[in-house]
């Protein structure tokens, strides 16, 4: 399919398992905004030269390291993604990232759910309802 | 800061499009190739940015929230280099999107 898919610039139609081929890489993306997160409460500080200089602990890098490692996993499968379809269709889905986001916080930081959360995850996903009918 | 970061992000988007576009001789060359390293370098420099943003304590919801402004970006970037179409349906469908968001900030 890459090969047809490539010579018609990239337009394929979307079937279900290309939405799920697209959230699953969408799902690792939002998986490097926790790690970005969870780094940034890792705050330290080294003396250098007799100056306090203000950085992250070890087990901030580390997270910082595994944001690097989603990072990666995700650009290897967006750069397929993008390769099949159109990117503004594509740039659409991954707008479902709020949702993903928006589950981690409340699993992993005790972030608040409030019903205009779920009206608003709701109204994106019939915005990219819509913009994959366009694609089809 | 998120949304010089998704600014950022939109045209590294355009240089990955473009090599995804163009027939590579294997599959290690669809990735090791200039367009690629330069826009995930770009990629990364948003990404700096954007844990830049969440110390100064902007929560995981909301930073995704604010780098969604690139979905327009990528949306009229991409007719303009790849003529992809902005048919009323797409527009409808960013426009749903973004208001979805805007809801979803108001929480």
């Amino acid at each position: 399919m890459g090969e047809q898919a490539k010579a018609e610039g990239g337009r394929k139609k979307l079937t279900f398992l290309s939405v799920i081929a697209i959230q699953s890489a969408v799902i690792v993306y939002t998986g490097s905004g926790v790690c970005s997160k969870i780094a940034s409460g890792h705050k330290g500080s080294i003396t250098l030269f007799g100056r306090e200089i203000h950085a992250l602990t070890w087990t901030g890098y580390l997270w910082l390291f595994l944001e690097v490692c989603c990072l990666g996993l995700y650009a290897v499968l967006w750069q397929q993604i993008i390769k099949r379809f159109d990117l503004s269709i594509a740039y659409c889905n991954r707008a479902f990232a709020v949702c993903w986001s928006f589950l981690w916080g409340i699993l992993f930081f005790g972030e608040r759910a409030r019903p205009l959360n779920i009206v608003g995850i709701a109204v994106v996903l019939l915005g990219i309802i819509l913009v994959n009918q366009d694609a089809n | 800061m998120f949304a010089a970061s998704a600014t950022i992000a939109a045209f590294a988007q355009m240089l990955l499009k473009k090599s995804a576009m163009e027939k590579h001789d294997s599959v290690l060359r669809e990735y090791l190739n200039w367009k690629v390293i330069v826009g995930y370098g770009l990629m990364f420099l948003g990404m700096l940015l954007a844990l830049f943003g969440y110390t100064k304590g902007v929560q995981v919801k909301s930073g995704s929230v604010m780098e969604s402004i690139g979905i327009v970006e990528v949306a009229v970037l991409s007719a303009l280099f790849f003529k992809e179409k902005l048919t009323k349906k797409k527009v409808a469908g960013i426009v749903l999107i973004i208001a979805g968001i805007l809801i979803f900030n108001l929480a």
